[in-house]
């Protein structure tokens, strides 16, 4: 367009005829329109049209500089207006902020009338339970209603009740209830009742509209109709109390002239048939619903399931010795059925451990009933037994035969569903009877080793079914026995450590699951037992003993999960080095200085025999004697039995290691040695056969341990695109990355445009503000100008009428 | 013999108050009162302890008063007279010295006396600086004095004196003379070590000595951070005009480093002393001395006694003059390789070993056969260690490892791996080579370069990620994963011990129950654990 801004204005508004001449061409009169044809619309539409055309800061374009030319993209451009969207918001911000101006120094809102919301000194449950009270009440207050029957209504009413008052207290408007119910007893709600009568017909009938005099009419006779019956009840009930009252005396007198014993034991019998029946009903409410019960399983049924049980936790063994730990966090939903039908699980214990103390209450019971019964007696009359003084107090008055079955009373009649507190009793007897094993295992002298044994298994037994329920407790109390057993070998070494503890592992060992990667009780022991096979310096029999004895029980640990322990291989070593039967000199002439002695005189005997003992078993009793000597006897079956142990070791453990060779080297030469000292002596030759089998058949070749997939190395430099589309934001192929560099993106855009509009909020507010203080100032001069005003026309009203009365009296004078 | 306390007291006042000659001669008389101490028995000196002490008390004054009056110094005399007065005043300060030498040297027990001896004789020994120099004000030291005293406290020979852990003396002379005099004052320091190194030269005197005492009397008074020359150092000034000579340093270190290395050679010392030695060795020896590389001979001395502890310190040191003084030293890996024993494992420093060992091989210009033989020598070993060891030795391989890629060869072999897509020749000739194989390492070659480790494989290593603790077996796992850890920080695994792996298992919480076992053993003994009876 040519021509300046002005000129172009005013042609385009003569164009449409806005400004000009409304006639050009000197029209005809009779042509002349009365109005214009535009509309007022119209012409607003066509006059905003010209004003956005010749503003040329109303719009925006942004153009796209990377847009090769004439492409269709050049074409559209993106277009804003900036100053419109500035004044929209400028209008919403003054909305906004002169609704809160008008909220403002004002209180209202909802109210929470919920029972203890806001309440801070009341807990959950108690809320719960008030709230829990005042909605059953305000449930029987509903259900008194006389009108109240049938059950339909009922369970309507209870539940119109529950909504109304579910958080204790009626919807009011005005003060008056808006409850839907119906009260017939005021008369004045008599009409609430035909208004909704007439609202259900009107629901039903639709079509038909009552007139107002119809409506009025039968509201009338309703109220009506209810009055006299109400009337007529009233009456009633007062002939009724007139007639009591008349006939009072005779009853009274009836009364009084009645034998008065028999009216009373009549009036308790009815009573008690009450509470019976009151009893009953309680009882049948709170009993379980009838299930129906489990067809008896045929044996094969009950063997599967067995076998399943079995498989069940075999796998989960199996899941712990590979260290998942899948039981870690069990929630609430994986918690089983029985957890939920049995309540406290107390009945787990009736499954399990008293099977086998009844199965033994049978045999048991045959030989001395009366025997069975005075240890109830006795038992009944104890507390349980909560230290390990306790128990024993209690059981040196009786015989060592009776102690199980003393055992068994306690745990009977202080099973958890008998008692409150019975539960953590119990767990502690359980570990006071592990410690009472432990003890008798140190202490006891008696010769009558099968008594002992007997009487050892069975309150073994008895701690094993009760671990299963107890088990807390017992691991605890097996902690803080590691923890004192510790300590007692720091303190004297292997002075401080005796059978009970060798006892002590093998119960644990016993009793829980020594196959998993990580376990609570067994790996603390698995350490401590390291450091007394490590530790212990094999300078006695005794010693050599005990450690024997340890490497046996570690032995049994290991069992299944096979695992290699370390501190094993270097007992074997200290103790087959000590019973060479050579001297220090000779030993290093022989290769053998390195390993280390802690004392020259304990060597085996100088002559075994090719197969010296069927039975080389070794007696835990003989550690509690230290000032025994022993006999060549007990060397060599000492001897058969660390061999043993190493050949068990050798074939069941180290067998699948990859350093087998590595492990058995030192064996091979000790073994040696013992083959030339003793050429009869069969053990150690059958080992080094089985070792050279062994080595044969173990997978000895360099390893392959880092065989894993490559990795790509991560790429920063640019790289071309064939078909570059500048609309995709990144070609990164690193798709974390990708995501990253997005989400930061966005958080940068988000974050600018939060900011923006921060900023402009509180623009506006210091404008808003300003305009406020600026309008209270002009008010404020506004007034006192007007008060000054006015101050000074009325002086100088006053002023004018002064003058002229002045002026009249002097005029006067 | 027999004066009381009293009489010494109007004795001494009178001397040192008027100045008539004529009270001098009580001088001497309470001279005499002096017992000859090497006779003294301890029982029955408890009585005379208290006369003596203020005896040598009431003394001293008596001496600070001729002194001052300049009766001690002949050469100043005026008069023929005054010199005969002087030279004889001489004479009887000299008897009074001498006792106080006497009481240091020659009780066979500990007294207090000895104490108040050596402090009143430092005390002379400062008036005579003052006093016996040329002029007033003149620089002088009294080093002939000095060294009296040290005579005296090198054969002071109290029984059972040397502490038998570290090999210091407990004689209380020599701790009085070294925290209250030698570690204060620099002139003394420097007077010391000269007239010790004069003394050192003198063999006979040596040999008189009892080796062990020598030697740990001088640890007691050289064991601290002090001295002449360190920066550090917080000194004073003994005597108020020490002579100039006093700041060659060059004088002092040589005189320092003559004595340590004599006394370094007396024969006999306890492996205790060596010790400690050995541990101060860094800081408090070697920077003093002028040419450290002297030690060389002591430190492989130390190395052959045979002590596994005293011959991995003697190595310390022999790596520390390596580092720092150009030592050269071509057996040291040799030697820090034959420390490597099965019981290295199982004893207190092992530590120690491992954290220096670490330091040894950090150098990555050693070859990797010999780092091989290293990895493969106490992965061996962990075999039949406790746990606490074995958690130690996994960081240290893994650092070795990481800083001499060469290694890897023996966690990795690419050729023994098992290839899914291989043909079948390639299968059979694989299964060959694993068939063929055995395992080159040679466990008794005492040389490390010669070990062929690095030909070998760390299957022990790969076992132990079925060790029976735990975090051990997961620990073990870190060769078989990727090895994109820089390197470990070997101090936090040095310091486990079975005590703190207990500790850290019973101070667990019971979060899950621990899992019983199912199974039904029989009885406890004979069956479930087998070959043992009750």
């Amino acid at each position: 367009m040519a021509g300046s801004q002005l000129k172009n204005l005013k042609r385009t508004l003569k164009e449409q005829g806005f400004t000009g001449q409304a006639n050009v061409k000197g029209s005809t009169k009779g042509n002349k329109r009365q109005a214009r044809e535009y509309d007022r619309d119209e012409r607003a539409q066509q006059i905003a049209k010209i004003r956005e055309q010749f503003n040329p800061f109303d719009m925006k374009v942004n153009r796209d500089k990377r847009a090769p030319q004439g492409s269709q993209k050049h074409a559209q451009k993106t277009v804003g207006k900036p100053g419109i969207s500035k004044q929209i918001g400028e209008q919403q911000r003054l909305q906004a902020h002169e609704a809160r101006q008008s909220r403002k120094n004002k209180l209202g809102g909802v109210f929470d009338r919920r029972f203890g919301e806001r309440d801070k000194n009341m807990t959950q449950e108690e809320k719960m339970l008030e709230r829990f009270t005042r909605e059953r009440q305000a449930q029987s207050s509903s259900k008194t209603s006389i009108f109240n029957l049938d059950d339909d209504q009922d369970e309507d009413d209870a539940f119109g009740g529950n909504s109304g008052d579910l958080y204790g207290g009626n919807l009011t408007h005005y003060g008056k209830s808006l409850a839907l119910e119906d009260e017939f007893e005021d008369g004045d709600l008599g009409l609430q009742e035909s208004m909704a009568a007439g609202e259900s017909s009107e629901l039903q009938d639709p079509k038909r509209k009552k007139t107002k005099a119809e409506v009025m009419k039968e509201v009338i006779a309703k109220s009506k109709f209810y009055k006299q019956e109400r009337q007529k009840a009233q009456e009633k009930l007062q002939d009724d109390i007139q007639d009591v009252d008349e006939e009072f005396d005779d009853i009274m007198s009836e009364l009084n002239s009645l034998p008065k014993r028999k009216a009373q034991a009549e009036v308790k019998v009815a009573d008690d048939s009450d509470k019976q029946y009151d009893t009953k009903v309680r009882e049948l409410g709170l009993e379980r619903r009838a299930e129906p019960a489990d067809r008896t399983k045929t044996e094969e049924e009950i063997r599967k399931e067995n076998d399943e049980k079995r498989s069940k936790l075999e796998q989960a063994r199996i899941d712990r010795m590979n260290g998942m730990l899948e039981d870690e966090d069990r929630g609430v939903e994986d918690l089983g059925d029985d957890f939920w039908q049995g309540g406290d699980s107390q009945d787990e214990f009736d499954e399990y451990a008293p099977d086998s103390t009844q199965q033994e209450d049978i045999e048991l019971g045959s030989d001395s009933e009366d025997n069975q019964f005075k240890i109830s007696e006795t038992v009944s009359l104890l507390s349980c037994p909560q230290t390990l003084e306790e128990l024993n107090a209690f059981l040196e008055n009786h015989s060592a035969g009776d102690h199980v079955q003393l055992v068994k009373g306690i745990v009977r009649s202080f099973q958890p569903r008998l008692a409150a507190g019975n539960k953590e009793k119990l767990g502690i007897f359980t570990g006071v009877l592990m410690r009472h094993i432990l003890s008798i295992s140190e202490s006891y002298a008696s010769d009558d080793v099968e008594a002992f044994k007997e009487m050892q298994n069975g309150l073994i037994a008895v701690l094993k079914s009760l671990a299963q329920k107890y088990n807390e407790p017992l691991s605890l109390a097996c902690r803080d026995i590691i923890i004192e057993m510790q300590a007692r070998f720091k303190a004297q070494r292997s002075h401080g450590l005796s059978a009970a503890d060798l006892v002590f592992f093998t119960l644990v060992g016993f009793i829980f699951s020594t196959s998993d990667h990580y376990h609570l009780v067994v790996t603390p022991c698995n350490v401590l037992m390291g450091e007394f096979l490590e530790q212990i310096k094999l300078n006695s029999f005794q010693n050599i003993i005990f450690c024997a004895i340890l490497a046996r029980i570690s032995l049994s640990y290991q069992r299944i999960s096979k695992r290699i322990v370390p501190e094993l291989g270097y007992f074997f070593e200290r103790a087959l080095v000590t019973l060479l039967p050579l001297s220090e000199t000779e030993l290093a002439g022989r290769n053998l200085g390195n390993y280390k002695r802690d004392a020259s005189n304990l060597n085996a005997p100088s002559k075994i025999p090719a197969n010296p003992l069927e039975n080389y078993q070794l007696n835990l009793r003989q550690i509690c004697r230290a000032d025994r000597s022993i006999e060549d006897d007990e060397k060599i079956a000492l001897l058969c039995n660390i061999l043993s142990s190493l050949d068990e070791t050798i074939s069941k453990v180290w067998r699948e290691l990859t350093c087998f060779a590595e492990l058995t080297c030192s064996f091979r030469q000790i073994l040696m040695e013992y083959t030339v000292i003793y050429p009869d002596f069969q053990m150690p030759r059958a080992i080094l056969d089985k070792i050279e089998r062994l080595n044969k058949l173990n997978k000895h070749y360099p390893l392959s341990l880092q065989n894993h997939r490559p990795l790509s190395i991560p790429t920063h430099t640019p790289k071309f695109e064939e078909n570059f589309n500048p609309d995709k934001k990144s070609y990164d192929p690193d798709r974390t990355r990708n995501e990253l560099n997005k989400m930061k993106a966005q958080l940068k855009k988000d974050r600018k445009f939060t900011m923006k509009e921060i900023r402009k909020d509180t623009r506006f507010e210091a404008r808003q503000q300003i305009d406020q203080k600026k309008n209270d100032y002009s008010d404020y001069h506004a007034k006192m100008a007007r008060i000054v005003n006015q101050i000074s026309t009325e002086e100088g009203a006053e002023k004018s009428k002064y003058e002229r009365e002045k002026r009249l009296r002097s005029s006067k004078k | 013999m027999g004066l009381s306390k009293s009489e010494i007291a109007t004795c001494a006042k009178r001397i040192a108050s008027t100045s008539d000659r004529r009270n001098y001669n009580d001088i001497v008389k309470l001279i005499s009162q002096y017992p000859d101490f090497s006779k003294v028995q301890e029982s029955s000196f408890e009585e005379d302890e208290h006369t003596l002490r203020y005896l040598t008390m009431a003394l001293m004054p008596v001496f600070g008063k001729l002194f001052a009056r300049g009766q001690l110094n002949p050469s100043k005399a005026a008069s023929e007279k005054e010199k005969f007065l002087s030279q004889w005043c001489r004479k009887v300060y000299n008897s009074y010295k001498a006792k106080l030498l006497q009481c240091i040297s020659s009780l066979s027990f500990e007294t207090s006396l000895a104490l108040d001896c050596l402090d009143v004789y430092m005390q002379l020994l400062e008036q005579e600086a003052i006093y016996l120099a040329s002029h007033d004000g003149a620089p002088f030291f009294p080093n002939k004095t000095l060294k009296a005293l040290i005579v005296a406290l090198l054969k002071s020979n109290i029984q059972g004196s040397v502490d038998a852990a570290d090999g210091h003396s407990k004689n209380s002379v020599i701790l009085e003379f070294s925290a209250s005099y030698y570690k204060k004052y620099v002139d003394i320091q420097y007077y010391f070590q000269a007239e010790t190194a004069q003394l050192v030269a003198d063999s006979e005197m040596m040999e008189s000595f009892d080796a062990t005492q020598l030697f740990a009397k001088w640890l007691s008074i050289m064991n601290h951070d002090n001295h002449y020359l360190s920066e550090e150092a917080d000194l004073e000034i003994y005597v108020p005009q020490p002579p100039q000579a006093m700041e060659n340093e060059a004088q002092y270190k040589s005189n320092l480093e003559k004595n340590w290395l004599a006394l370094l050679n007396l024969n006999g010392l306890p492996i205790t002393q060596y010790k400690t030695t050995l541990l101060v060795l860094h800081k408090r020896i070697i920077p003093y001395f002028q040419a450290p590389t002297k030690l060389m001979d002591f430190l492989t001395d130390s190395y052959n006694l045979g002590d596994d502890v005293v011959s991995l310190l003697a190595l310390n040191g022999l790596f520390e003059l390596m580092r720092r003084y150009n030592l050269e030293y071509p057996n040291f890996y040799q030697k820090l390789y034959l420390l490597v024993t099965p019981r290295l494992m199982h004893v207190k420093h092992r530590s120690r070993f491992l954290r220096l060992t670490d330091l040894f091989l950090s150098s990555t210009h050693i070859s990797a056969n010999l780092v091989a033989s290293f990895i493969k020598k106490l992965a061996r070993l962990t075999l039949d260690s406790p746990p606490s060891a074995i958690v130690s030795v996994f960081p240290l391989v893994y650092n070795l490892i990481k800083r001499h890629p060469t290694c890897m060869i023996m966690l990795h072999d690419p050729d023994y791996i098992d290839d899914p897509f291989a043909t079948p020749e390639q299968v059979a000739s694989l299964k060959e080579r694993k068939e063929q194989y055995t395992d080159p390492f040679k466990i008794d070659e005492k040389n490390p370069e010669f070990t062929n480790a690095i030909n070998s494989s760390l299957w022990e290593l790969e076992s132990l990620t079925s060790h029976y603790h735990p975090n051990v077996a997961t620990l073990a796992k870190i060769f078989s994963q990727p090895f994109r850890k820089h390197n470990y920080n070997l101090e936090d695994f040095l310091d486990w011990s079975y005590d703190s792996l207990l500790q850290a298992e019973v101070t667990r919480k019971l979060k899950v129950l621990p899992a019983l076992e199912f199974e039904e053993q029989g009885t406890i003994f004979g069956e479930y654990v087998r070959c043992v009876e009750w």
